[in-house]
C-alpha cells in the first residue's frame, strides 16, 4: 500500500528529476507515523495501512507537488538573449561591409543560427552533467580547442581568444567533484586553476588567461567559503586567496624585472602616457579621444563612416565595435547598447542571487563574471579607460566562436533557473572517487 | 469543536513557519508539535504539509538539509531570513483581522 501510494503520487509529478527526493520524503514520514502506531500495539501491516491512509489522496497530493517542482522559464533572459542577438546581426551588417559580399551575410546568419541553437541546447541540457563529467569535459573541450587552434583559415586562426572563458564553468564542475575531501582536494583544485590558467594562455593569451585565472581564484576562494572542502574555513581561505594572487603577482615583478623593455610593459606605458608615445602604441588612445571628442549625441560624425579610419582590421571591428556604433549613430545609441548590455548583467545577477544550489549558485556565479567582465573591460577600453587588448562584447561579434561562448554562458543561466526548483542536493551527483592520503604510526 | 477549513489552511504556512522559527524539524515532527500545541485543534494531514514546505521552499523562506539522527537520514527545514520577514508580516495582518472580528462580534453581541 505504501509502494502504491507513493507512485501514484510521482506520477502525477512532470518532473522526472525531482521525483526521487519526494518519494524518500514521504516514505520516510510514512515510516515514522506507522512505527508510533506500531509501539501503540497495532500489527506492522495495519499501522503501514493506517498511516498511508492519513496522508491524504495522492492524486491530489502529486498534483500539488508538481505544481512546485515545475521547471520554470525565465522569459525575461530568453526574450532579451533572442532580441539583443537579432539586433546585433543587423547592427553588424548595417554598419559593416557585410551588405557588398553575400559570404559574410551566409557566414552571419550561420553564427547567429549557431548562437540560437546552442543556447536552446543547454537550456534544455541539465546542467549537473558538468560536475558529473567534469574532467571528461575538460579534457574534450581541452583536445577540440587544441585542434581547432592549430587549423588556419585564410592566414588567422580558426578559434577565437573567447573559447578560453568555457573554462570556468568547468572548473566550477572539478571544484564541484572535490567537495568533502579536504586539504589535498584543494591542493589538486589550486593545481587545476594553474592548468587552466596555462591552457588558456597558451590558447587565448596573456590578457584573457589573467582575467580567467582571477576568476577562478574567486571560485575557489568561494567554494572554501562555502565549506566545499570541509577544511578550517578562516585559514585555508586566507592562504589559498594569499597564494594565488601573490603567485601571478611575484611573477609579474619577476618579468618586469627581467624582461623591462618587453612590448606588454611598452603597450602599458603608452596607455599612460599616450602623447609621449604617439608614433608607436600611445596614437590607439589619441585617435580614441578624438573620436570622443567629436562624436555626436545623435548622428554620424561628419558622415565619415568608421572604416576609413584605416585601423588595424582586427580593432576596428571587434572590441571597438561600441565606439564604431557612437560614430555612426551616436552617443544615444552606444548608450542603448550599454544598457542592453546592462540588463543581461543584472539578470544574470538576479538568477544567482536566488540560487540554493550550490552548483547552480556557482555555476551562475562563472557566468555573470565572463558576461560582467567583458562588457566592463570593454565599455573602458572603448573609451580609453582601460588598456587595449583583446575582448569582445555579446550579441554584437563577427566571431562564430563568441558567439557560441556568450550562447553557452546564457543558455546555462537559462538551465540553472530552470532547473531551480527540481535539482536539490540529494538529487545531485555523489563523489564517485576519492582523493585520500593515507599514512601509518611506525 | 470543527473550524472552518479554508481558516486553517490559510493561516498554515503562517504558523508553519512561527513552529521552525523555534528550531528546525523534520516533516513529521511540525505534525506532531503543531497537534500537541494546538491540544489537537490542528491535526495537519502530510499530505497538506509536504507540498506547503515545498512551495514555501521555493519561495525562499524555508531551506532544507539532511541530517542524520539516531541513524536515520532526515530532511529537516530551517526558516530563512525572508521566511521570518513573511512571518512578521503575515502574524500584523492576522492581528488586525483578529481585532477586526472581536470588534464586529462585539457590537453584534452588544
Amino acid at each position: 500500500m505504501k509502494e502504491s501510494f507513493i507512485r501514484n503520487v510521482t506520477e502525477q509529478i512532470r518532473c522526472v528529476r525531482a521525483r526521487d527526493a519526494i518519494a524518500r520524503e514521504l516514505s520516510d514520514h510514512i515510516s515514522d507515523q506507522a512505527e508510533v502506531y506500531e509501539a501503540m500495539g497495532e500489527s506492522h501491516e495495519d499501522a503501514v495501512n493506517r498511516a498511508v491512509r492519513e496522508m491524504g489522496d495522492p492524486v491530489e497530493v502529486g498534483v500539488e507537488l508538481d505544481r512546485v517542482h515545475r521547471p520554470q522559464v525565465d522569459y525575461k533572459l530568453i526574450g532579451m538573449a533572442f532580441l539583443f542577438h537579432i539586433a546585433g546581426f543587423f547592427l553588424i551588417w548595417k554598419m559593416s561591409d557585410l551588405s557588398l559580399n553575400p559570404q559574410y551575410i551566409a557566414k552571419q546568419c550561420i553564427v547567429l543560427l549557431l548562437s540560437f541553437g546552442v543556447m536552446t541546447g543547454m537550456y534544455f541540457l541539465d546542467y549537473s552533467f558538468i560536475a558529473r563529467y567534469a574532467y571528461g569535459i575538460f579534457a574534450f573541450a581541452t583536445i577540440a580547442m587544441f585542434i581547432g587552434w592549430s587549423l588556419t583559415m585564410s592566414g588567422g586562426r580558426v578559434v577565437s581568444f573567447m573559447l578560453g572563458y568555457l573554462y570556468l564553468p568547468v572548473f566550477v564542475g572539478i571544484l564541484y567533484r572535490l567537495r568533502k575531501r579536504g586539504y589535498p582536494a584543494l591542493l589538486w583544485a589550486m593545481g587545476m586553476q594553474m592548468v587552466i590558467a596555462c591552457l588558456a594562455y597558451f590558447l587565448s593569451g596573456l590578457p584573457t588567461a589573467a582575467n580567467i585565472y582571477m576568476m577562478c581564484t574567486v571560485l575557489l576562494v568561494i567554494a572554501i567559503a562555502k565549506g566545499w572542502f570541509f577544511v578550517q574555513r578562516k585559514m585555508a581561505t586566507a592562504v589559498a586567496a594569499g597564494v594565488l594572487l601573490l603567485l601571478p603577482a611575484a611573477l609579474v615583478i619577476g618579468y618586469v624585472i627581467l624582461f623591462g623593455h618587453g612590448y606588454q610593459t611598452q603597450r602599458l606605458m603608452a596607455w599612460l602616457n599616450p602623447e609621449r608615445y604617439a608614433k608607436e602604441a600611445g596614437y590607439i588612445y589619441l585617435w580614441l579621444r578624438q573620436k570622443w571628442e567629436t562624436a555626436r549625441l545623435i548622428g554620424a560624425v561628419d558622415n565619415s563612416m568608421f572604416q576609413s579610419d584605416n585601423m588595424i582590421g582586427y580593432y576596428v571591428t571587434e572590441p571597438f565595435i561600441l565606439l564604431q556604433l557612437v560614430c555612426n549613430y551616436g552617443i544615444l545609441a552606444g548608450a542603448a547598447l550599454v544598457a542592453a548590455f546592462a540588463a543581461v548583467i543584472v539578470r544574470a545577477f538576479q538568477i544567482l542571487r536566488r540560487q540554493k544550489n550550490q552548483l547552480g549558485f556557482m555555476l551562475s556565479v562563472a557566468c555573470f563574471m565572463v558576461i560582467l567582465l567583458n562588457c566592463l573591460e570593454g565599455i573602458l577600453i572603448n573609451t580609453g579607460y582601460y588598456p587595449v587588448s583583446m575582448m569582445q562584447f555579446p550579441f554584437v561579434t563577427y566571431s562564430a566562436c563568441t558567439g557560441m561562448t556568450y550562447a553557452v554562458l546564457i543558455g546555462l543561466l537559462l538551465s540553472i533557473y530552470r532547473n531551480e526548483r527540481i535539482l536539490t542536493e540529494e538529487t545531485m551527483p555523489r563523489p564517485t572517487w576519492r582523493l585520500t592520503v593515507k599514512w601509518e604510526k611506525r | 469543536m470543527a473550524i472552518d477549513k479554508a481558516l486553517i489552511s490559510g493561516s498554515t504556512s503562517m504558523l508553519i513557519l512561527r513552529l521552525l522559527e523555534e528550531k528546525d524539524m523534520y516533516g513529521y515532527e511540525m505534525i506532531e508539535t503543531l497537534q500537541k500545541k494546538s491540544e489537537n485543534v490542528f491535526v495537519l494531514k502530510a499530505g497538506t504539509l509536504y507540498p506547503l514546505l515545498h512551495s514555501l521552499e521555493g519561495k525562499n523562506y524555508l531551506t532544507s538539509y539532511e541530517k542524520e539522527v539516531n541513524g536515520k537520514q532526515r530532511k529537516y527545514y530551517s526558516i530563512t531570513k525572508a521566511g521570518k520577514k513573511y512571518l512578521r508580516s503575515k502574524t500584523e495582518e492576522w492581528k488586525e483581522y483578529q481585532t477586526a472580528v472581536v470588534h464586529v462580534l462585539g457590537v453584534v453581541v452588544a
